[in-house]
């Protein structure tokens, strides 16, 4: 009997040190404790109650000091590597060569910067929809297999994502030589031999592979949680298959195409090393172009200003994107959240 | 009140014919072979624990798991080969399955698109069905709006709006509370009655089944042990197994020489007509607790046993008196709250019942 209450009691301590530790504490919800003493007020009870309040905002106190010490590390971190490095970007590209909006005038006058934005707007729309197109069937695979192939087919999704992203492009070159094995591979399908190295075909493919992590998962997170049930219901309602995958299975796992595109649409814009080693100066991304101003033209201040656009792009397409499916992913996340 | 009339449509006949299942990748058979025909219009109970097969058997009317051999007829046609989309069946699930990302209309809607039904007979049909289950106000809504008790009406509307002549319903009150399971089996027996569907209910619930049923088909391990009305399965049970089942029951095991049961330690007189039907040897007797009363026994032919009282739990209208026998067996005694026997723990107790109340059934031993 007492073991009980005492275990119970050490318990119920613990709860509270984590809950304060955590910040669920009544204080950090903005709750104050009202201590009302009746008229008959009990002077020991309200004694007590005042005690165990000013202990337990010192058991706060310590609490946000704990909470400081556990930030400061990252904190410090992203502002020295991460924050300082872009304000010293943005600052230069309004100082260097000269004060003044020069940088961003040159931006948009520059013909060759307009085609290079459109051209790598283009080569990352492509890329997303080819990853989404070969990662769904893919993601919706692993979301109904069994836990062994489902770990096969992670590990098939996830090994790429392990190695070196170099490694993988040298042995994109390699497989997409002229007489290379994807050239061999179209030619079985009666395509001829085609030129993949240093065109755009070649790039998406390579591209495309890197990504494909990056939209496999959302995507089988959100189709795991699609109760299969209502796939049954639908047929039981008289739905032929290909109207319970248009009604039913597809806005149910529209929230997960919609992260992973968004993803792959992010990182693609601002991809670097494989368009450099597959593709051509001739056909070269934004990443490539801000690239060619620091390490061939010393031009830092351009440089910065045109990695401001290119967040600026960025950013421009995800306000498109979020716009265009904001009704559609409220509806279907709330329909997911709510089960 | 409910204007069912265009709803409603006669129920089909479903004939299961030696129905069996095996799984890919088990050797067992899941379902042993079913015979079962399930009358027009009739509310068909499949009563059975967890995993023994009655979920199996309704989602292979369904068509959602094929059948291994054996053929199941819709009005004496061969359905077993059929995808589910073509048997026009309705399904009520036991988590509702609503379409999450569609209002509580369009869910109701979805199976008349299915069948190209013109704008204004959606409309029409759709309130209709809504009015049906008294949810009227609630079309606009999405299912994560409400009750669990709303959404599985939105789903009993959803599968009757089209007027399927089979209803096919899989534990759907099994995720409610008590209170709100108990005005659903009211609203689905209205239903029932109104629209005079077939309907195929599955559940694990005898409460349930007795009340609602016209028959009851007792599942257990794949097969079949009873089929019959909700008062034959309780007071004639083919074995003790669906004796105890389908309430409470104490199970004394003997054999039967005449009219007495010898069960080696006592010996009980069995009502002649009840014995009659059994041949002499293995028997089981079935009394319910409620038969048993508690005191001193009427003379002859009454039956009787002592014990010693290990619990009394008083849940209401009755309580419920544990009696553990001299040789350890434990018998449950149901006494009305209204007779004051005043019995605590520990007292020494006679429990006695007249032979008519017990029944006699084939002996578990062997199988068991």
């Amino acid at each position: 009997m007492f073991d009980h209450i005492l275990r119970s009691n050490a318990a119920r301590h613990f709860e509270i040190e984590l809950a304060s530790h955590c910040g669920f504490s009544s204080n950090n919800l903005g709750v104050t404790p009202v201590s009302t003493s009746t008229a008959t007020g009990d002077d020991k009870k309200a004694n007590r109650r005042a005690t165990e309040d000013s202990s337990s905002v010192k058991r706060d106190r310590r609490a946000r000091r704990m909470r400081l010490l556990i930030l400061a590390p990252p904190l410090a971190f992203v502002l020295l590597l991460f924050v300082y490095p872009a304000l010293e970007l943005l600052w230069r590209s309004f100082t260097d060569p000269e004060s003044g909006f020069g940088n961003y005038v040159r931006i948009a006058t520059d013909p060759v910067v307009s085609t290079v934005i459109v051209r790598t707007v283009i080569m990352a729309a492509i890329v997303t929809v080819t990853s989404v197109v070969i990662a769904y069937p893919y993601a919706h695979l692993m979301s109904i297999a069994t836990d062994r192939w489902r770990m096969v087919l992670t590990a098939v999704v996830l090994i790429p994502l392990w190695t070196s992203l170099m490694a993988r492009t040298f042995a994109w070159i390699v497989l997409l030589q002229n007489d290379g094995p994807v050239s061999g591979l179209f030619e079985l399908f009666g395509f001829g031999p085609v030129t993949l190295l240093g065109t755009t075909p070649g790039v998406v493919i390579a591209m495309a592979q890197v990504m494909l992590p990056f939209v496999v998962m959302p995507m089988y997170t959100n189709m795991k949680a699609i109760d299969l049930r209502l796939l049954d219901a639908s047929r039981s309602l008289g739905a032929k298959p290909f109207t319970v995958f248009r009604k039913i299975y597809l806005p149910l796992s529209f929230p997960g195409i919609a992260s992973g595109a968004t993803l792959v649409l992010v990182l693609s814009l601002g991809f670097y090393v494989t368009p450099a080693l597959i593709g051509t100066p001739q056909n070269s991304m934004f990443g490539q172009y801000i690239a060619v101003q620091i390490n061939e033209l010393v031009a830092f201040g351009y440089a910065g200003a045109l990695a401001v656009a290119l967040i600026a792009v960025t950013l421009i397409l995800l306000g498109g994107v979020r716009i265009a499916t904001k009704t559609k992913m409220s509806d279907s996340q709330s329909s997911i959240g709510g089960r | 009140m409910h204007s069912g009339a265009r709803l409603s449509e006669t129920g089909a006949q479903i004939d299961l014919e030696s129905v069996t299942k095996v799984y890919r990748g088990s050797t067992e058979e899941t379902i042993k072979g079913i015979d079962l025909s399930i009358k027009e219009g009739e509310f068909m109970t499949f009563l059975g624990g967890s995993g023994t097969g009655k979920t199996t058997t309704l989602n292979m009317i369904a068509g959602f798991e094929t059948v291994t051999t054996g053929e199941i007829h819709l009005d004496g046609k061969d359905i077993s080969r059929q995808k589910p989309h073509e048997r026009g069946l309705g399904m009520v699930f036991q988590n509702y399955a609503l379409f999450p990302h569609m209002t509580v209309r369009e869910n109701i809607e979805f199976p008349l698109k299915q069948r190209k039904v013109s704008p204004k007979g959606i409309a029409q049909q759709v309130n209709e069905a809504l009015d049906m289950v008294d949810l009227g106000q609630f079309g606009e809504r999405l299912p994560s709006q409400l009750s669990g008790g709303q959404q599985q009406r939105v789903a009993l509307a959803r599968a009757i709006v089209y007027s399927p002549r089979v209803l096919l319903l899989d534990e759907p009150l099994g995720a409610l509370d008590r209170r709100l399971r108990e005005s659903l089996q009211v609203e689905i027996s209205r239903i029932h009655r109104e629209l005079g569907l077939t309907f195929v209910y599955v559940t694990h619930d005898q409460e349930e089944a007795l009340g609602m049923s016209d028959r009851i088909a007792v599942f257990r391990d794949g097969q079949i042990e009873q089929v019959g009305t909700p008062t034959e399965v309780y007071e004639s049970p083919a074995n003790s197994f669906v004796a105890t089942f389908l309430g409470d029951s104490n199970v004394f095991s003997g054999s039967l020489k005449g009219d007495v049961l010898d069960t080696g330690w006592a010996q009980f007189k069995v009502d002649a007509g009840m014995s009659s039907n059994q041949q002499s040897g293995a028997m089981d007797l079935v009394v319910r607790p409620e038969h048993m009363s508690i005191g001193d026994p009427p003379a002859a032919p009454h039956n009787s046993i002592t014990g010693g009282v290990i619990s009394v739990m008083f849940q209401g209208a009755y309580r419920r008196v544990s009696v553990e026998l001299s040789n350890g067996l434990v018998c449950l005694v149901r006494e009305p709250a209204s007779v004051r026997s005043g019995v605590s723990i520990g007292d020494r107790v006679t429990v006695w019942w007249h032979p008519v109340v017990g029944i006699a059934v084939a002996g578990e031993k062997a199988s068991a």
